[in-house]
């Protein structure tokens, strides 16, 4: 670790929470319907959209309407990419005539991109159109905007009291994709652009180098990808090495600011959640819960890659950082982005859950591979967009039910009182998250066609298979890629996880907001477990820990915590 | 529901158009008025022929000029297939190869000492296309490069100071040397130290 890779670490995630601050009330005033400086600009195509869809703006839903309509409209949308997808080859913008994708690995790749994991069991560049790209991005901005509206709905039940409608879904959705989503887009596509992200229609470009020696060079709309990839949390990138690939992450600098598009708007959520609920020091406190988390991840990652291989050490390279030499663990990092942003980059795209890369995550030091999975396997250090709130929140449900136990009180969380509905429920959105990572883990770690997968021998193995399932289930898309997903096996289970994983948590925090909307708000008493504070901010942390680590250290320990003291030991697998 | 069955359809179909077609559309065109040479890939010339992208890497293998790190993108440096290695740090088939790219770099440049080998200039990036290389790779590679080429050290070590690609806005990552532009300055040097040399190992330059 050096002086100046810290400090590019704390600049990048001030930058980014100073930013956020502002943008959490932009969202809050999206969201509340209120006047925002862009409404001039926007007003007129929203309501010209409101008039072409019939939508009025006044008719809001039940919690089940809202949810019901978000479901037909996500599979809606799923199916038409995953159909433009397999006729690729009847479609415009296909130089290269790829074939159409076949049905398994499609049937994963539209699930995928559409719950906002962006697992890819594919190479972008060797086996889709641009037009099939194209579609791909439609999914990047429409899934963002399903966990944002979700979220959105369950702070209305919050705040909301005795009432029946959670909102508008359509309205939601419109103004979270024309206020939100298009217009940083657009601002940080040309940014991308100048900094040296194609944006052309051609597929591949043939040069021959200085010595002669003849290259071709994948190229296509590149660019407008990687904006809404990062701001939509998605991850999926146009490359299969995703921002690793020069071509979506030129520079340093369009680095750090790929970690900012991450990171910057699951931030902001947990502020405009204070202002929606007007209790900014209970979502400072859950900041500070978030951050902590993060904070801790990314130093655990910074010092195990900094310290760099043992056993290259050993053969005669130089892994300690001096003046010209960065030293650390190089394999599979980009030496211009260093080890310190690679570090960053890496905890924060588990911890905002987009699952871009920018170096090969399976090549990571044991532990640090190790607090990846962690990351995602608690899926709340900020979070995808809307769901990471969403899971926060759901954490805290449980953390107030515990701690009412405690003190032997009915738990009450802002000012409702939490019955037996809501615990279920927020029980079972977290009981679902680890059965799903964890069950299926476990079948494929015991059939043939799931251990074939497998690239890296010994615990290492188990971690890539794991990591996997955590990610898909997280809705994370990062990889340990390795494991060679495009199996028939794979393919479709990834398909049910990644389904699972995604809408079985939204569903029954959905169900929470529609219970807690019905209920009266009861006043503060003396008796009031305070929601802000060290003492909230200890006992949500504990529970955190708690959940998370009781839940999945077993398995853990069979990974990577087993490559570790095997390691140490100077132990090599083969 | 029929009647909200209709709204989504439409929803679909009006978002499709909007964020796949008219924003791609909008970016493409945004790159072509103003940023015509990033859109096509940041794509250099020389005599009017394409020599590659300058964020690229290619493959250069020659001892003669400086070379960049492993790649596993294809068969090294393929454009359309990046990739990086995926092996894990005790991965036993992994470190053999690394002690053949160790010893490698240290028979064909003597005058580093084993345990002094640059990390980075012995593992692979993680796209295999990365064109950086650390300034300790550079700078072990000049005595090599001088004794095959003939140029002075001091000046190829005055050419790697010269072209360190430095923290951007003093900051952001780490210095290193991008290989294709530092074979390129080492193609104009040798073109007027040895010409004949110079047709050999750059022939794209030389026609």
């Amino acid at each position: 670790m050096t002086s100046t890779g810290i400090l590019q670490i704390s600049l990048v995630l001030l930058i980014m929470v100073l930013t956020a601050i502002p943008l959490s009330r932009y969202l809050a005033h999206v969201f509340k319907y209120e006047h925002t400086f862009l409404d001039k600009l926007i007003n007129p195509f929203e309501n010209l959209t409101f008039k072409f869809l019939k939508v009025n703006k006044e008719d809001e839903m039940t919690w089940t309407t809202y949810l019901k309509i978000g479901l037909v409209f996500n599979f809606l949308m799923a199916a038409i990419v995953f159909l433009i997808l397999h006729y690729q080859n009847y479609l415009p913008f296909n130089q290269m005539h790829y074939p159409g994708i076949p049905w398994a690995l499609d049937f994963n790749t539209a699930i995928s991109f559409i719950t906002n994991t962006n697992w890819q069991n594919y190479g972008g560049e060797e086996v889709m159109s641009n037009f099939s790209q194209m579609a791909l991005v439609f999914l990047q901005f429409t899934s963002a905007a399903t966990g944002l509206v979700f979220a959105v709905a369950f702070i209305r039940g919050i705040i909301r009291h005795e009432a029946k409608y959670v909102g508008n879904i359509y309205v939601d959705f419109i103004k979270a994709i024309y206020r939100i989503f298009i217009p940083l887009s657009i601002i940080f596509a040309i940014v991308m652009l100048s900094q040296g992200a194609p944006q052309t229609f051609t597929m591949q470009k043939k040069v021959t180098n200085i010595t002669g020696t003849k290259q071709t060079l994948s190229v296509g709309p590149v660019a407008s990808m990687v904006s809404i990839e990062n701001f939509g949390t998605n991850g999926g990138g146009f490359y299969d090495v995703n921002a690793a690939q020069p071509y979506e992450n030129p520079n340093p600098f369009t680095n750090a600011l790929i970690i900012f598009m991450m990171g910057v708007i699951p931030i902001a959520l947990f502020f405009m959640y204070g202002i929606m609920i007007d209790d900014k020091k209970h979502a400072w406190t859950l900041f500070w819960v978030a951050a902590t988390l993060l904070i801790v991840c990314v130093a655990v990652i910074y010092s195990q890659e900094a310290a760099g291989n043992p056993f290259l050490a050993h053969l005669g390279a130089n892994v300690t950082a001096a003046k010209y030499n960065p030293g650390g663990n190089m394999e599979g990092k980009q030496e211009h982005l260093g080890i310190a942003q690679t570090s960053l980059f890496a905890g924060a795209t588990t911890a905002f859950t987009t699952g871009n890369v920018d170096s090969a995550h399976d090549s990571f030091m044991p532990l640090s591979g190790m607090i990846l999975m962690v990351e995602m396997m608690l899926n709340l250090i900020f979070g995808g967009k809307g769901v990471g709130l969403l899971n926060m929140l759901t954490m805290v449900i449980i953390a107030v039910f515990i701690a009412g136990l405690m003190v032997g009180r009915t738990p009450e969380f802002l000012g409702k009182k939490i019955g037996k509905k809501e615990v279920t429920l927020a029980t079972l959105a977290m009981f679902a998250h680890a059965f799903i990572i964890l069950v299926p883990f476990g079948i494929a770690m015991s059939v043939p066609a799931g251990l074939a997968g497998i690239f890296n021998p010994g615990p290492h193995g188990l971690s890539e298979v794991l990591y996997a399932f955590t990610s898909t289930v997280a809705n994370n898309g990062s990889a340990f890629a390795g494991l060679n997903g495009d199996t028939t096996f794979y393919n479709v289970i990834f398909g049910f996880t990644l389904m699972f994983g995604r809408y079985i948590p939204i569903i029954c925090q959905v169900a929470i907001a529609g219970a807690l909307i019905k209920k009266k708000r009861i006043p503060e008493s003396a008796g009031t477990f305070p929601e802000h504070g060290f003492l909230f901010y200890s006992v949500v942390m504990g529970t955190i820990i708690l959940i998370g680590a009781l839940t999945f250290f077993p398995a853990l320990a069979l990974g990577p915590i087993a490559e570790h003291f095997a390691m140490v030991k100077g132990h090599l697998f083969y | 529901m029929a009647k909200e069955l209709i709204k989504i359809i439409k929803m679909t179909v009006l978002l499709y158009l909007l964020c796949s077609i008219a924003y791609t559309f909008l970016i493409w065109g945004v790159g072509k008025i103003f940023f015509p040479f990033q859109a096509g890939g940041s794509i250099m010339y020389k005599n009017s022929k394409p020599i590659g992208s300058m964020l690229i890497g290619e493959k250069f293998t020659s001892p003669y000029i400086f070379n960049g790190r492993p790649s596993y993108a294809g068969n090294g440096y393929n454009g359309t297939e990046s990739s990086g290695s995926n092996y894990a740090p005790t991965n036993g088939k992994y470190i053999a190869i690394e002690k053949k790219f160790i010893d490698n770099f240290l028979k064909e440049n003597p005058t580093v000492k084993k345990g002094d080998v640059p990390v980075d200039i012995v593992t692979g990036s993680g796209s295999g296309l990365g064109p950086y290389i650390s300034i300790a790779a550079a700078l072990d590679q000049v005595p090599r490069i001088s004794k095959l080429t003939g140029i002075k050290e001091e000046t190829l070590r005055k050419l790697v100071m010269e072209h360190i690609s430095g923290r951007q806005f003093g900051i952001f990552g780490t210095p290193g040397l991008n290989t294709d532009k530092l074979n390129l300055m080492l193609a104009g040097i040798l073109k007027v130290k040895n010409k004949k040399l110079f047709k050999k190992i750059f022939p794209v330059l030389a026609d």
